[in-house]
């Protein structure tokens, strides 16, 4: 992982934990009910397993999640799903295919000052589970096909952290991130390779899975929320052949206050 | 305030982070992988003579391809280029090992007029499953054997062979199925034989310049042999060690071959990596059969011959299986 989102991260999660004083309303701040992000953005990924070539695209995505929380606390369910229909390596082309579900427990570490107004902090444990898989579209020679595909999965133990500044009336920017930091991996590896293990334990250093985003809220009356924003995900395995892929999107969210 | 948070979304969306992250390609090794590649073959495949391939000729051909290949385009190339040789054991690996063949033998198409469901009809009773999975067995109403050997995987498994031949060992006759079987390890060929032969049979691998390499020596082995009529069910599926196993049993008196003509693949393979670490598996040795002809392309024919159609097995009815059973009956 490159060494600027690497700090970038780091400041989001430790500024979060390192922060604040009081309770706050967590269900208000954070927008309890039930959302549906739609997203459009750029995938780039490199994966060994198949070869050493970077493959880019342009990259969908969807995601339904449900926030419930108290004055102090929330959680969170959500199910995504990021797909590309193909993502090209010069005239070679690949579909690629992500889902995750995960749940967050975000819990208020309190607020602190940024530019002259309160900035709330949530921070809290996660679980994840996401699945990456690649279908790769490579020669079609002779009469046969070639139909090499790339799999990778992660069931990880994360951290999550939201900071949310209101603004004006109605208005709010909030950013989150979230980081794996145990995962069991599971990587479809060399299947002629009698020693190979295709599921191991990985740590944040050899399987890294996580999101930053940066969003814009808008409250547009006392049941919708409307959110809009930047989100960036990345995914990155060096325990089996190297694989790194990472997406920025453009999100629109509408959340439904319950 | 306003113009800050704008100022910095788009600063990360104008930066492209997924790109940053994930940076250029590595270093292209097209070339070096079809140099490669050329000498490989030109070096260690042992039909180029037999199959009348101008590989220096194809080299040339393809060059201007490779130059003008960018990135993984080069795996079609390579592709399309191992393809000329029209051997089914051939394999490109991607560079984490994913095999892709390069070439479907016509017969495997008879592969479509065989179904595992079909064969049950002829049974009044479940199969058996043994050899982790690799041997399906059980006593038809005929009171005839049957074993279904579905792969040859490397493994101990295989000398489940000896509690089903103990299991089989009143029946009056044994069909042994090896159709649909894509080979695999030489070593279960011979296990097998070594318990239906009195005889001992030798056989040999030869290297690309005709002479013999590895050889195999088969001599009676086993707790339970098996020496009554065994009819070995072949088709155009059966492809590298399931066409050795069916030659092999061919030296063994009382055994009689029944199907179609087996795929045609006569190769022993090593898997080479190229220099990007893309990897191709081809053949370096290989397998005549026992009055000398090519099994490669060729394959082994039946000693009966039932033609036998998707449209057969569709309606319900083996008649590979029924001529078998009609034999041994």
């Amino acid at each position: 992982m490159s060494k600027p989102l690497s700090i970038f991260i780091a400041i989001c999660v430790s500024v979060t934990i390192a922060t604040a004083q009081y309770s706050q309303n967590a269900g208000n701040l954070l927008g309890s009910g039930i959302s549906i992000r739609g997203g459009l953005g750029h995938l780039a990924i490199k994966d060994q397993y198949i070869s050493e070539e970077k493959y880019s695209g342009t990259l969908g995505s969807f995601s339904l999640s449900w926030l419930q929380g108290d004055s102090s606390s929330a959680s969170r369910l959500g199910f995504d799903y990021s797909g590309s229909s193909a993502i090209r390596n010069n005239n070679v082309s690949a579909q690629v295919a992500q889902a995750a579900l995960n749940l967050d427990w975000l819990r208020s570490v309190g607020k602190f000052p940024l530019l002259g107004r309160d900035v709330f902090a949530y921070v809290g444990p996660s679980a994840d589970c996401f699945l990456h898989y690649r279908q790769q579209r490579i020669a079609n020679g002779g009469n046969a096909s070639f139909s090499a595909y790339s799999f990778a999965m992660f069931l990880s133990l994360d951290v999550n952290s939201t900071l949310v500044l209101p603004l004006s009336s109605g208005f709010s920017a909030e950013t989150s991130a979230r980081l794996s930091l145990l995962s069991m991996g599971g990587r479809l590896a060399d299947m002629h390779d009698s020693n190979v293990k295709f599921f191991k334990l990985v740590s944040v250093l050899s399987g890294l899975r996580g999101h930053t985003e940066i969003l814009l809220r808008y409250d547009l009356s006392d049941i919708f929320l409307l959110k809009a924003g930047y989100r960036f995900e990345i995914c990155q395995s060096s325990t089996w052949s190297y694989l790194l892929s990472a997406s920025d999107n453009l999100v629109l969210i509408v959340t439904v206050r319950m | 305030m306003r113009k800050s948070i704008v100022a910095l979304f788009l600063c990360f969306v104008v930066a492209g982070c997924s790109e940053m992250v994930v940076g250029p390609s590595g270093t292209s090794r097209n070339v070096d992988d079809f140099v490669s590649l050329g000498q490989l073959v030109r070096s260690r495949y042992p039909f180029l003579q037999f199959k009348h391939i101008n590989w220096d000729s194809l080299l040339a051909v393809y060059r201007p391809r490779v130059d003008q290949a960018k990135g993984d385009e080069i795996y079609t190339v390579l592709h399309d280029l191992l393809a000329e040789l029209k051997d089914g054991h051939i394999e490109l690996r991607t560079e984490g090992g994913f095999p892709t063949q390069t070439y479907e033998w016509p017969r495997l198409q008879g592969g479509k007029a065989y179904n595992p469901l079909v064969v049950r009809k002829y049974f009044d009773r479940e199969l058996r499953v043994a050899g982790s999975g690799n041997l399906e067995y059980e006593i038809l109403p005929e009171n005839i054997g049957y074993i279904y050997l579905a792969a040859f995987h490397d493994g101990n498994w295989v000398y489940d062979i000896d509690g089903i031949l103990a299991y089989l060992s009143n029946t009056k006759g044994l069909i042994f199925d090896v159709r649909n079987n894509g080979g695999g390890n030489a070593d279960i060929a011979n296990v097998i034989t070594s318990r239906f032969t009195s005889a001992v049979i030798r056989y040999s691998f030869y290297l690309p310049n005709g002479t013999p390499g590895w050889t195999g020596t088969i001599g009676p082995s086993g707790p339970n042999s098996y020496h009554k009529p065994v009819a070995v069910l072949i088709n155009g599926a059966s492809f590298s060690c399931a066409e050795l196993l069916p030659e092999l049993m061919k030296q063994i008196p009382q055994v009689t071959t029944v199907g179609d003509t087996t795929g045609g693949g006569g190769g022993s393979n090593d898997v080479f990596t190229l220099p990007s670490n893309k990897r191709i598996k081809i053949p370096t040795s290989y397998l005549r059969r026992f009055n000398g002809e090519m099994i490669e392309w060729n394959g082994i024919p039946p000693d009966i011959r039932v033609p036998q159609t998707e449209a057969d097995v569709n309606q319900g009815r083996d008649k590979q299986l029924e001529r078998a059973i009609a034999l041994l009956r």
